[in-house]
């Protein structure tokens, strides 16, 4: 929870939309409590077994080798007394049951969190530390460590949604942390929240005092939000809790330094306001008299003339109304604070001091940071996830498969043994480029080191099994997509294909990447040759269209334009006869090469 | 004929056919005693044409039985008359009988934007398909450097008749024509405002230009044949 009120809205301006690769080679601290609240609360529809074990596996796998960090997990202590009491009455008001009958617990007795609750964490810190993973556990809230190990620099950032971290003294935290990266992270930094707000740990501890907290969850009454930004910005950092201390003891005299100073001069100034008195004509110093006679030096106008009338708005800037005005403000803002600290006397017992110690304690951890990433222990990690959750061997290792060649890769940049992955796989090549989330990536190809062909079929057709009863047993969860690697069969070799970041295989295999690059450049040089060849040989598409032809649509009338013809003949022998009469006219004058083609054209009528 | 004067031409590779009516009402002055055939060479009759001024006074005149075919021009205020006589071809006659048929789709729009279609189109390649559907009608060709779609949807609010496209569709048409003879018809585009595009499933596509209330000219362009059976499926 938090801070109380609307505190994550007061810094979303600040937040900051991260990619893929932030947290590349980072160190980051988990609060894995969180997840685990996380993980119960999305999967609480559906049936998978263990769903904590499952998603702490995934999300670890996920953390490591795709995002590239290094995660230290960080368990809960024992929580404080006012939690315990703050949480119980939380239970109280959320189930409606009414708060007279609030159980009181005597005073420094902690409650013990649930047994079932319990009982994940640990067996999620065992499989963590079978992974690998530092795992750490606080004195108190998980957070307040977190925040620690972010201040003294021995991890770069914190993924809690929990807004304590900074009042704990973190500089960066990652509220939104999809796994499947849908999202981008999203990151609050301290620096930006001081630059903007004005804020600094010990103001927000103050504002938490204010408004609520988890140890105190109503805070001052009568003071939100808002008001406790205001009322916290007037002190500065230092003298913040010192400030409340005072007011709570009932000296509510405390007034802001810049406010008293100014007060001081307002004395001055308001000494002088009395001797001055104003015309009731213009409103300007002097008496109405004399501005009756002359116009006094506020208004401009002719030496004949008496001083104008004020306008009703009128407003005097001598120099004395404009301290009086000056004075009336700080006396607003000063009566303004006074009800502030009045609210605050009214509250018994605050601050409390035990709050204020929490958090500003810098000694969270049970024991001194110990952080160390070391190698998965794969054969117990087999037999925890084979107990736990009914996983066959072969399973486990093709899931284990990204964080070992990850871990590998690493391996490699220090040292220059060629030492076997799994005591199996060894580097083969770089099959090709791999576009995930926006970026680039090496999809790289494992080669299965034995030759023993009698134990292929069977390890083949026992993970083709083993996939059918996942499937069956698990529900496919969006919230951790795993990256399986691929199985490529190939002239009696096994290999497994994985995507690696690119930094991370150059560093480890350079002369593998640089021929790489050049097969690449060799390829594309190739293929641009070969498609300029098949511009020049490909006739135009649409050529094999057949065209058709207008005639066999529409039949010709030769036959029948002839017909009529002749009926035409028939008819009209009358008109012939003139007709006669006019191609005689026309053969006199006409040349004689055309005589035979209109001799023949009067044939045809005949 | 009596009811006017018509014209009929295809190009030699007989693919595509204009025919050309002008009705007797549309003259000042028509008389035909007797239905007339006469073979004329176009580019003849186009340089006898030229000779005459844009508001001169025609008059084409042939006598039956002759060989040639007359045409007078008279200035507007007749201080100026010329006196054409061009020669007729002996062409055996390939008539060609147009039954009048009942189209599964008739597009009307505005031929000026009909003319800008095929001008695009033919930029990308040499085939267009023209699809009728609910939905509207759609130009498509494919080339070698991509492909290209024009969808014309029905629009009739519009406030002037002649920026119209109204679609009458009792089936849906997709034929395929090649894009040279299309923009070849497009030279009409200054007789009318609209052009009409009356569509059959493998038959010949009619576009038709009117002229005024005197009669029309239709272009008549025979569809290509995809050689793939399977392309033609899917794009009924």
């Amino acid at each position: 929870m938090g801070v109380g009120g609307n505190f994550w809205d007061l810094l979303k301006p600040y937040a900051r939309k991260e990619g893929f690769d932030f947290l590349r080679n980072k160190r980051v601290a988990v609060d894995l409590s969180f997840w685990i609240v996380q993980h119960e609360n999305a999967i609480k529809a559906t049936h998978v077994r263990n769903p904590h074990l499952r998603l702490t596996f995934f999300r670890t796998i996920n953390l490591f080798s795709k995002f590239g960090a290094l995660p230290v997990f960080i368990v809960d202590g024992t929580p404080s007394p006012l939690k315990s009491r703050a949480r119980i009455v939380r239970y109280f008001r959320s189930s409606g049951i009414e708060l007279a009958s609030l159980p009181v617990p005597e005073e420094g007795v902690s409650a013990e969190r649930n047994h079932m609750f319990s009982s994940h964490v640990q067996k999620c810190v065992e499989l963590v530390e079978l992974l690998g993973m530092p795992v750490l556990k606080a004195k108190g809230e998980a957070e307040s460590l977190c925040a620690q190990l972010n201040s003294e620099g021995h991890v770069d950032a914190c993924i809690t949604a929990d807004s304590d971290a900074f009042l704990f003294g973190a500089n960066c935290i990652i509220k939104c942390f999809c796994p499947n990266f849908k999202e981008p992270f999203e990151c609050y930094n301290m620096s930006d929240i001081e630059a903007g707000l004005g804020l600094k740990r010990k103001h927000l501890i103050a504002i938490s005092l204010l408004v609520g907290n988890d140890h105190d969850i109503k805070g001052v009454r009568g003071i939100g939000l808002d008001t406790a930004l205001r009322f916290v910005k007037a002190f500065s950092e230092e003298d913040i809790l010192n400030r409340l201390h005072e007011i709570g003891k009932g000296n509510t005299s405390q007034i802001p330094i810049f406010i008293k100073f100014e007060d001081d001069m307002d004395m001055d100034g308001n000494s002088l306001n009395r001797k001055q008195s104003h015309c009731s004509l213009c409103g300007h110093p002097g008496s109405k008299k004399d501005h009756m006679k002359f116009p006094c030096e506020f208004c401009v106008t002719k030496a004949d003339e008496g001083c104008q009338r004020k306008p009703e708005d009128f407003k005097c800037d001598c120099f004395s109304c404009d301290m009086n005005r000056k004075h009336k403000e700080k006396k607003r803002l000063k009566n303004w604070h006074t009800k502030i600290c009045h609210k605050i006397a009214e509250e018994p017992n605050f601050p409390k001091n035990e709050i204020i110690d929490m958090y500003l304690c810098n000694d969270n951890a049970s024991d001194g940071p110990h952080i160390v990433w070391g190698k998965p222990n794969i054969e117990m990690l087999i037999d925890f996830l084979n107990f736990h959750q009914h996983w066959e061997p072969a399973y486990v290792r093709r899931m284990m498969f990204p964080m070992m060649s990850t871990i590998f890769l690493r391996d490699m940049t220090t040292t220059t043994e060629e030492t076997m992955l799994f005591g199996q796989y060894q580097f083969d090549s770089i099959e090709r480029v791999k576009m995930r989330y926006g970026y680039q990536f090496f999809v790289v190809k494992w080669k299965h080191a034995g030759v023993n062909i009698s134990c292929k079929v069977p390890l083949k057709e026992s993970s083709v099994q083993q996939d059918a009863i996942i499937e069956l047993d698990e529900t496919v969860d969006l919230l951790d997509d795993c990256d399986v690697p691929e199985i490529h069969e190939d002239s009696g070799c096994r290999f497994l294909l994985t995507d690696e970041n690119m930094d991370l295989v150059g560093a480890a295999f350079p002369a593998e990447v640089k021929r790489f690059w050049q097969d690449q450049e060799l390829k594309r040089r190739k293929n641009s040759t070969s498609r300029s060849q098949e511009n020049e040989k490909s006739p135009s598409p649409n050529s094999r269209s057949i065209q058709l032809n207008i005639t066999e649509f529409y039949p010709s009338t030769k036959v029948k334009h002839r017909q009529s013809k002749q009926g035409g003949g028939e008819s009209s022998k009358i008109a012939d006869s003139q007709g006669n009469e006019g191609s005689k006219m026309k053969r006199k004058m006409s040349s004689p090469d055309k005589i035979p083609k209109s001799v023949r054209r009067r044939l045809l009528f005949d | 004929s009596s009811t006017g004067f018509s014209l009929q031409a295809m190009d030699s590779s007989h693919v595509a056919l204009v025919a050309l009516l002008l009705r007797s009402e549309g003259f000042e002055h028509y008389r035909c005693d007797r239905n007339i055939s006469m073979g004329m060479n176009l580019n003849n009759m186009a340089k006898m044409l030229k000779c005459a001024g844009n508001d001169d006074i025609i008059t084409i005149k042939a006598d039956d039985g002759s060989d040639t075919v007359t045409f007078m021009f008279e200035s507007p205020t007749q201080d100026k008359i010329s006196d054409f006589e061009m020669k007729l071809m002996d062409i055996d006659s390939e008539h060609l009988g147009i039954p009048e048929a009942e189209y599964h789709a008739i597009v009307k729009m505005p031929s000026s934007e009909f003319a800008r279609i095929c001008k695009d189109l033919s930029s990308i390649g040499d085939t267009v398909v023209i699809s009728v559907t609910k939905e509207g009608v759609k130009f498509s060709t494919k080339g070698d450097i991509g492909t290209a779609n024009i969808v014309c949807r029905q629009n009739t609010s519009v406030d002037k008749p002649e920026e119209a496209t109204v679609i009458e569709m009792n089936e849906p048409v997709s034929l395929t024509f090649a894009l040279r003879y299309m923009n070849s018809f497009t030279k009409a585009t200054p007789l009318s405002n609209t052009v009409t595009i009356s569509l059959s499933n493998e038959l010949p596509v009619v576009v038709e230009y009117k002229i005024a209330e005197m009669g029309y000219v239709r272009f008549y362009l025979a569809p290509k044949i995809e050689e793939d059976e399977e392309d033609t499926k899917p794009q009924v």
